[in-house]
């Protein structure tokens, strides 16, 4: 017997070709938006970069910034990125345990403590971030409670923040089936035991990505504390060196792209947590 | 001997509906007991009453010698209810184990958590359990990995792992796909021959003929006859139990669940 040698590759079959077909559309979708996104980006630098340009006899000239003046005062404006990152961290971390224990609390059958819970929701929700920032900065020091601009911010953003986060662990709680509850309960647990061992653990799993995202949130939202005039992180700094020199718009421009690229990065890590957690898991 | 399950007059209301009329039920202990009867007929909720996964509006449960009435409850009846929880393991028709867990810790859940017991005697009663229902080559695996009837199995083993004095087998294959059943029927069965004391809702006659030692039939939430499996399905006197006897004869043998 003779074996055939194999030199021509096996053919395609016709679900192999379907398959490429799917897979290239896919990536020239992804290159078409990478694309069009860097022809945006170089659009917006070109707006800012005071390029004269002729069309016929019209002159005209884009948007000039003052480069010196971005370059003198960026090292003063960049070093508010860690007092921004530094009070959304802690103000998440207030807000992460606040809205866990009203989450907890709206399962309560006692009812004062279900109560206590939707009344602090409702009362923060209805009433705007800002102003919470302020009383909690410039009104209580009139009832002799005088806390420092960063721990004010820290309790309005924790206290707000709180509020709406409340809502996801409620629906992370909800998400853990009665099965489980019941198959808990009939090994013994007390219900207590139950809550710690088996429903928390599996509402926190749920929770952790969308507390990403409201960490993201967060960073955007902390630049309302600059208002108290005492946290010195980036909007403060970028307001300060704007208005003193009369370059708001090289200043406002600086903050911005120190938000946005914080964002893409917080948003990188918050991605692929994600992802992570969506695997497996039942 | 004292039954290990004494059901006096219980009755259960949803809302209006009253799914259990005066069910009274006395299980021995060795004994292998199966409820049949059509979806709806309450044989779920007469289980569930007895480990008070659902409350019983009147009468009186008694396991191991623990009463408790149906209505409001003290504290003091809170704690036997929860000291007959101890004393009876659930095994559910949706498995219900941990997924945040593996299986030998959903299996040793119960004696670290609920026992106090130390890490080493939990994993040496699961290992244990584990083995008994022919899982232990999946004790590091997580519950999404595993298949419907080894899910179910470990959830045995995880009820055995509280060496209750009864088990309860709430239509425990009635969720699994056809091929995956005999597996989980035939450690029913094991511990059956073991003589563990067994109360089992099922719709599976095959195994309700081969494994009890009784067989009870309820339909519309009342015990309509009972008696040996020979007694209930070669010679069924109610004309309910006839109609359910003759269905299955006739080739069906499982109906979709509650």
């Amino acid at each position: 017997m003779t074996t055939p040698s194999i030199s021509a590759p096996p053919a395609k079959s016709q679900a192999d070709l379907i398959y490429e077909m799917q897979v290239h559309a896919k990536r020239r979708f992804s290159i078409g938006v990478i694309i069009s996104w860097f022809v945006m980006l170089a659009f917006l630098v070109f707006l800012f970069s005071s390029t004269k340009i002729t069309i016929f006899n019209f002159t005209f000239k884009t948007i000039h910034i003052d480069g010196a003046f971005i370059r003198e005062n960026l090292p003063f404006i960049a070093s508010g990125i860690w007092v921004t990152i530094g009070i959304s961290a802690l103000s998440i971390l207030f807000a992460t345990i606040l809205a866990l224990l009203a989450a907890l609390g709206r399962l309560s059958k006692f009812p004062p403590i279900y109560a206590l819970c939707t009344f602090y929701v409702s009362l923060i929700r209805g009433t705007p971030l800002y102003l919470q920032i302020f009383f909690f900065f410039l009104a209580l020091p009139q009832v002799g409670i005088i806390l420092p601009g960063l721990w004010a911010g820290v309790l309005a953003l924790g206290l707000n923040y709180g509020a709406y986060m409340s809502e996801i662990f409620r629906a992370g709680l909800s998400s853990v089936g009665k099965g489980q509850r019941e198959a808990a309960l009939a090994i013994g647990m007390t219900p207590g035991q139950m809550m710690q061992r088996i429903v928390v653990p599996q509402a926190l799993r749920f929770a952790i990505p969308p507390t990403g995202n409201e960490f993201i949130a967060m960073l955007k939202d902390s630049a309302l504390v600059s208002a108290t005039g005492f946290v010195h992180e980036l909007m403060w700094r970028a307001t300060k060196v704007g208005r003193a020199q009369f370059h708001n718009l090289e200043a406002l421009i600086t903050a911005a792209v120190f938000y946005w690229v914080m964002t893409l990065v917080f948003s990188y890590f918050q991605s692929r947590l994600e992802t992570r957690m969506s695997r497996g898991e039942r | 001997m004292a039954p290990i399950i004494k059901i006096t007059h219980l009755a259960k209301f949803f809302g209006r509906l009253q799914v259990l009329k005066d069910v009274s039920l006395e299980v021995n202990s060795q004994e292998v007991v199966c409820i049949i009867g059509r979806s709806g007929a309450g044989k779920s909720t007469l289980l569930r009453c007895i480990n008070f996964l659902e409350e019983p509006s009147f009468g009186d449960i008694e396991v191991d010698g623990l009463c408790v009435s149906g209505g409001k409850k003290t504290k003091e009846q809170r704690e036997l209810i929860h000291e007959i929880r101890l004393r009876t393991g659930m095994v559910f028709q949706e498995f219900n184990l941990f997924p945040h867990m593996s299986v030998l810790e959903n299996v040793m859940e119960g004696p670290v958590t609920v026992k106090k017991m130390d890490r080493a005697s939990a994993q040496k009663i699961a290992e244990m359990n584990l083995e008994r229902v022919g899982m232990s080559f999946k004790k590091n695996d997580y519950p999404n990995r595993i298949s419907g009837g080894q899910k179910q199995r470990v959830a045995i083993a995880r009820a055995l792992a509280m060496e209750p004095k009864v088990m309860l087998f709430d239509e425990p294959t009635s969720a699994l796909d056809p091929e995956l059943i005999g597996e989980v029927l035939a450690v029913m069965k094991s511990l059956a021959h073991d003589g563990t004391t067994m109360l089992v809702v099922t719709h599976e006659m095959e195994f309700a003929r081969d494994a009890a030692n009784r067989v009870i039939v309820m339909h519309e939430g009342e015990l309509v006859e009972q008696g040996t499996p020979a007694q209930v399905f070669d010679h069924p006197e109610n004309v309910h139990t006839q109609a359910l006897v003759e269905r299955y004869r006739s080739g069906k043998t499982s109906q979709p669940s509650d």
